[in-house]
This record gives C-alpha cells, sequence and structure tokens, in this order.
C-alpha cells in the first residue's frame, strides 16, 4: 500500500506541480520543498476535512517505519492535506468539464432572468441601444466589449458578480482592488464613447 | 464539489443537491438582477454617463447587505468563516484585469452577469455581448494556456 501511494504521488505530482526527489541515503524519503501554488489553493479549499495544508514539506516519506530514524520527516498517506489535494487537483482535469457548480448556477441565471422579465413583460427580441446610433455599430461595439471582458475577467480570476460583488463583501483585498480598477477603467474611457448613448 | 463549505461541513453533498442549490442560487441571482433593470444596457450606460445610478445603488447595497448578513450570521455563531470562501489576492491582475474589464463593460455596456439576463429577455446586443465574451475567454486561454 504504500508503495503505491508513494508511485502514485511520484508519478502524479509532476502533473500538479509537486516534484519529490528521492533522498540519496534512504530511498524512503523524498524531499519536496515549496508547495505548488495550484496544490496549495486545492488544499485550502479543503482545509475543513483534510486540515491545514503546509507551505513547504522539507521531507517526506510514504512508509510510516522510516519515521523511526527520521522523526523530522512528515508522513503522506491517504487522508494527509498534502496527498488529498494533490490527487483531488490532478484528477480534476478527468471530471467532465461542464458538471460544475458554475454551470447549474449559470442556467439558474438564465431561468431566473426570464422569469422576472416574463411577469413584468419585458421579454421580447430587440436591440438595446443609444438614440443616435446604428444597430449595426450597437452590435459591433457588443461582441468588442464582450471580447474585452472576457480577457480583463480571466487576467483578474473573476468578474463582476465572482469577484467584484461576492469577495466585495467578504472584504477581499483583490475584489476591492478589482472594483476600483473597473470603475476607473469605465469612467476613463466612458467620455470616448459618449456618442453611443447619449 | 465543495463550494457548499459553511452550510455543510461536515459531509459532502450529492453532486444531483448540490446542482440543486447551484441552480436555486443562480435562480435567484438573476431573478433580481433582471427585477433591479440590469437586463438593459441603457440602464447599466446610466451609470457611466450619470443618468442612472440604479446600478451603483443596488451593487452597494448588495455588497452591504452580504457582508452585515455574512459578518452578523459569523458573530451570531450560525457562519463558520473559515469555511466561507475568499477570493484570493493577486494584485496586479487584478488591478489591470479591472482596468481592461472596465473598458470591456463601457464599450459592450454589460458585464458578464447582466448580459446573461439580458439573453434570456430577449436583447440582441447582450447575445452578441456574450457571443464575444465566450470568444475572448477562447482565446485568452489558447493565449495563455494554464494547466488547470
Amino acid at each position: 500500500m504504500p508503495e503505491v501511494v508513494r508511485d502514485f504521488f511520484v508519478q502524479a505530482g509532476p502533473l500538479v506541480g509537486v516534484r519529490p526527489v528521492v533522498d540519496a541515503h534512504d530511498a524512503d524519503v523524498f524531499s519536496l520543498g515549496r508547495v505548488s501554488r495550484e496544490v496549495e489553493v486545492a488544499g485550502n479549499s479543503q482545509e475543513s476535512r483534510f486540515g491545514r495544508i503546509g507551505r513547504e514539506y522539507k521531507r517526506i516519506t510514504f512508509q510510516k517505519g522510516a519515521l523511526k530514524d527520521h522523526p523530522d520527516v512528515e508522513w503522506v498517506t491517504p487522508g494527509h492535506a498534502l496527498f488529498e489535494a494533490g490527487q483531488g487537483h490532478a484528477r480534476k482535469p478527468f471530471a467532465h468539464p461542464l458538471d460544475d457548480f458554475l454551470v447549474y448556477m449559470f442556467v439558474g441565471v438564465i431561468i431566473g432572468g426570464f422569469v422576472s422579465g416574463a411577469m413584468d413583460r419585458r421579454v421580447a427580441l430587440g436591440t438595446i441601444k443609444g438614440p443616435h446610433t446604428s444597430n449595426a455599430k450597437r452590435i459591433l461595439l457588443a461582441i468588442g466589449g464582450g471580447v474585452v471582458s472576457a480577457f480583463g475577467a480571466r487576467l483578474a480570476r473573476g468578474c463582476t458578480s465572482g469577484l467584484a460583488l461576492t469577495g466585495g463583501a467578504t472584504l477581499a483585498v483583490g475584489s476591492w482592488v478589482f472594483m476600483l480598477a473597473v470603475f476607473a477603467g469605465g469612467y476613463g474611457l466612458a467620455y470616448f464613447l459618449r456618442k453611443e448613448w447619449l | 464539489m465543495d463550494a457548499l463549505a459553511p452550510v455543510s461541513k461536515v459531509q459532502e453533498w450529492a453532486p444531483s443537491t448540490v446542482a440543486l442549490v447551484a441552480l436555486l442560487l443562480g435562480g435567484g441571482f438573476g431573478f433580481f438582477l433582471e427585477k433591479a433593470g440590469f437586463g438593459n444596457a441603457r440602464t447599466l450606460a446610466g451609470q457611466w454617463y450619470g443618468y442612472n445610478f440604479a446600478v451603483l445603488r443596488v451593487m452597494f447595497t448588495a455588497i452591504v447587505v452580504a457582508m452585515l448578513g455574512l459578518f452578523g450570521l459569523t458573530a451570531a455563531g450560525v457562519v463558520d468563516f473559515s469555511q466561507v470562501y475568499v477570493n484570493e489576492t493577486y494584485l496586479w491582475p487584478q488591478l489591470v484585469g479591472g482596468l481592461i474589464f472596465g473598458f470591456g463593460f463601457v464599450i459592450g455596456q454589460y458585464c458578464p452577469g447582466t448580459a446573461v439576463v439580458a439573453c434570456a429577455t430577449g436583447k440582441l446586443d447582450a447575445m452578441a455581448f456574450l457571443g464575444g465574451f465566450f470568444a475572448g475567454i477562447v482565446g485568452f486561454t489558447l493565449a495563455f494556456p494554464m494547466p488547470f
């Protein structure tokens, strides 16, 4: 069993940026060093179940017996925060990408929006634009705005909903930085596009 | 899926339960987003051109209500705040990403959530925005591949 855990860890670890190096004097001991950022994030999200993950593991072993000779070594086994973070994260790409909390939430937003619109008779096909611009120009700008927003949202890892609103309520520093930057960017550019809306 | 840690900390929920909760939360969000008038680019443009500040009012009210609820329930011992997801800080990406996102917002006059509810009520410009948004996500992913 420890051999299986070791082989899995040594072979799957590099996929998530964890590279144990076998010790020159003892084949049961590996040096590891700083845990990769992605594994640390995965570990933090599982903290309630497997405990706090360390930022750094100098030396680890998969053999409990090795602890006798090396009491300073961390014993990694299923249930250990590092092991669970690593294996959960290594397995992620094999789950169906659409089987995600956010996908169901996305569908919910569509349904909720439609229900509200239908209740107040706001459901109608049409293009929303300013009084002095054409439909074609509005659509082209909407596409362009979508592309640009997507780059911003992917770079910041979130948009107005998931980063600014949600994170803002938890007082996350990055959320408020993002929110103020959005307003700065928006008000900075708004003047140059005023003819589209005024 | 462990997005529901503060609600259920001792056991994992069945995937179908998680999906249902996500659907309901999304439904509530979409409903009130649309109800507030955010499914219309003209309302959203109002905040940039000073003729309608509904966006700022609703947005900051929502943040304050969520904040009071969250920290109030934490103080009352109902919520375990250590289990609540707090967005990680990546200062420069969030600063630069926010600026770019702000540009995109003013160019397209939607943000992703508002575009979704505007789509749901038949706004063609919102469908164009979301089309551009998904194309942008694909473009970003191809330009900056990340393992996960």
